[in-house]
Formats: structure tokens, C-alpha cells, sequence
């Protein structure tokens, strides 16, 4: 009977969970609560749409355009982060639903490093070798200054000494 | 000739050209899908004629979900298309799948879409989204996108742009 009535409880319990998660589109609890300080939901607002890209322009944020995804994108993170979601939460749901895309900046993890450090390698590769060509450079000069001393000359100096000689 | 300069020169101006050639081959507008295979996000929602509509009172009927809205050329192109085959799919339809059939306005008026409805005919009936969460919540970067929702509430299908009778047909077939 005692099994009978918390195996009851239990299917209620768990048909009530399925049913509050399928009613929420963002399946998983705010990581705080709700906010109300109207200033700090517009600057976060603002900051999360900077870095998320308009999905139907090139190259502009959802913040800066005036489309209608820009705009509907812009509506939904403030009610995310007026429910009290976190950035992190936030830019997850964006990612869940456009991918990776949806982020002007690629995350700073697995392959994305390439992007990051790509331009630091390139920079690191010239400076190498316009050390290499400095170093290299006057040891060059002081063969060509030992090869006067030694009294040898240039073929070409010679052939214009013959030519006056001549 | 300097093979050494020459030979690494080589290289990266032709691994630039295979990068340049992959990304200016991709369209810039194709966005991945990330949706399918996921369960379709829930939703209530009115439609233009005032009825509640949720998604989850749908499950164990196939879905599809049109977003569309009458600026949007592409729209106006297939909608003819989807009429036809709401009818033939949808209940009471000549091939029995009970497919329920919506469109979902997507920025646009809704006493506009009702004119444009009630000049081109409305076989299904179109849901407004006035904060758009819906929009944003299925990842529908522009107009027209179709889900296909199956039975057990599984996003299987999407298509960005005015979709063929063909390939309307072949998805709807494919749901179970």
C-alpha cells in the first residue's frame, strides 16, 4: 500500500517537472533572481546583443541594427535578463538555437585558439625574421669591407680602370 | 631564383586562396541548423482570429510551423504551396496523416496578414508572436523558415527560404 501511494507521488511528481519544463522555452532555472534595477538590465542588455550578430546582416551585432531579428533578439535578452538569467545562461540559449555563429567573437576554446593566436604566431614569425636579417646583415658588410683591405677589387672597378688605362 | 623565399612564399599565398575560396563559396545567409533533432520549444500562442493555441495540446500530431509575414517575397511564393498541401495533409485531408498546419507572423501587422489571408485564402490558421519570443526561441534568422514538429514533439526538419512542392511533400511523407 505505502509502495503503491509513493509510486503515485512519484509519477505525479515527475509528470508535474515534465510539464513546468515543456511550458518554459529555456530549459534551465535562472541563475539568480529576478532583476529590477531598470539601468542594469538595459547596460547588460546592451553589452550581450554588442557580441551577438545580427542574423540577417553582415557583420553588425544585434545591437546595432534595426532588423527585426536584431530587434526581436534584443526584446528576448532583456526579459532573460530581467528573469534573472546570467551572461553565461544567456549566451547559451543564443548558441543552442543559431550555433556558434550567432557569436561575434568565436569562444576562446578547442580549435577557436587558431583564430585567437594565428596573428600573435604571424607577428612572431616577422619579428624572427627581421632579427635574422639584422644579425646576418653586418657580418655581410664586414667581409665586403675585408675583401678592400685585402687590396682585391670589384670586376667591374677593374674593368673601368682597363677601359681608362686602354 | 631564390627557391627558399619562393617556396614558403607559395605556400601561404596558396593555403590564403584555399581559405578564401572555402568562405566565399558558402553563402552568407545559410545559417546552420542547430534546432533539429531537438525538442520543439513550447509555446501559446493566439491565433488571428483570437484562439489559444499550445503546442504541447499538439503532441501525437505532426507540426509544422511556418514563419512567415506578407513583406517577405519568398512568403508569397510558396504560399500556395503550403495551402495545397494543408489541405491534402492536414485533418480531414485526402491522405489521413492529420498534419496540423501553422503559420507564425513574423514582424508584420496582424490586421495586414488578415487582408492578405482573406485575399489568397488561409487553409491553416496563422499565430501572432507580438514579442516575437517564439521567433527567437526556434533560432528563425529571417523569412520564410518551416519546422517540421514529429508526434512526439521532436524538431526533425527545418527549411530557410520559399520551399518547393517537392520538398514539402518528401518531409511531411518522411514524418512519423
Amino acid at each position: 500500500m505505502t509502495r503503491s501511494l509513493l509510486a503515485l507521488i512519484l509519477c505525479v511528481g515527475l509528470a508535474l517537472a515534465q510539464d513546468a519544463s515543456s511550458q518554459e522555452s529555456i530549459d534551465v532555472a535562472p541563475a539568480s533572481q529576478a532583476l529590477d534595477d531598470e539601468g542594469e538590465v538595459v547596460r547588460r542588455t546592451r553589452h550581450l546583443t554588442a557580441g551577438l550578430r545580427c542574423p540577417v546582416c553582415q557583420g553588425l551585432s544585434a545591437a546595432d541594427s534595426q532588423a527585426e531579428s536584431a530587434v526581436a533578439m534584443r526584446v528576448r535578452t532583456e526579459d532573460l535578463v530581467r528573469a534573472g538569467y546570467s551572461d553565461e545562461q544567456i549566451l547559451a540559449y543564443f548558441v543552442e538555437r543559431y550555433g556558434e555563429w550567432v557569436l561575434l567573437e568565436p569562444p576562446r576554446q578547442g580549435l577557436n585558439w587558431l583564430i585567437w593566436l594565428a596573428p600573435l604566431i604571424v607577428l612572431g614569425c616577422g619579428a624572427l625574421a627581421v632579427a635574422w636579417r639584422l644579425t646576418a646583415a653586418p657580418s655581410a658588410d664586414k667581409a665586403l669591407i675585408a675583401g678592400t683591405e685585402n687590396g682585391s677589387q670589384d670586376r667591374y672597378e677593374q674593368a673601368i680602370l682597363d677601359e681608362l688605362e686602354g | 631564383m631564390n627557391w627558399k623565399i619562393l617556396l614558403p612564399g607559395l605556400l601561404v599565398v596558396a593555403l590564403l586562396v584555399l581559405v578564401l575560396a572555402s568562405g566565399f563559396g558558402k553563402d552568407p545567409r545559410a545559417l546552420p541548423s542547430t534546432m533539429e533533432g531537438r525538442p520543439a520549444p513550447e509555446f501559446e500562442l493566439r491565433t488571428l482570429e483570437g484562439e489559444t493555441v499550445r503546442l504541447s495540446d499538439l503532441r501525437g500530431r505532426p507540426v509544422v510551423l511556418n514563419f512567415w509575414s506578407t513583406w517577405c517575397r519568398p512568403c508569397v511564393v510558396e504560399h500556395p504551396v503550403l495551402q495545397r498541401y494543408a489541405e491534402l495533409y492536414g485533418p480531414g485531408g485526402p491522405v489521413g496523416r492529420d498534419v496540423a498546419f501553422f503559420g507564425v507572423l513574423y514582424g508584420d501587422e496582424p490586421e495586414r496578414a488578415q487582408a492578405y489571408l482573406q485575399r489568397v485564402g488561409a487553409a491553416y490558421p496563422t499565430l501572432e508572436d507580438p514579442s516575437q519570443r517564439v521567433v527567437v526561441d526556434y533560432g528563425v534568422g529571417g523569412v520564410p523558415e518551416t519546422y517540421f514538429i514529429s508526434r512526439d514533439g521532436t524538431i526533425v526538419s527545418k527549411y530557410a527560404g520559399a520551399i518547393s512542392a517537392q520538398t514539402l511533400k518528401g518531409t511531411l511523407e518522411a514524418m512519423q
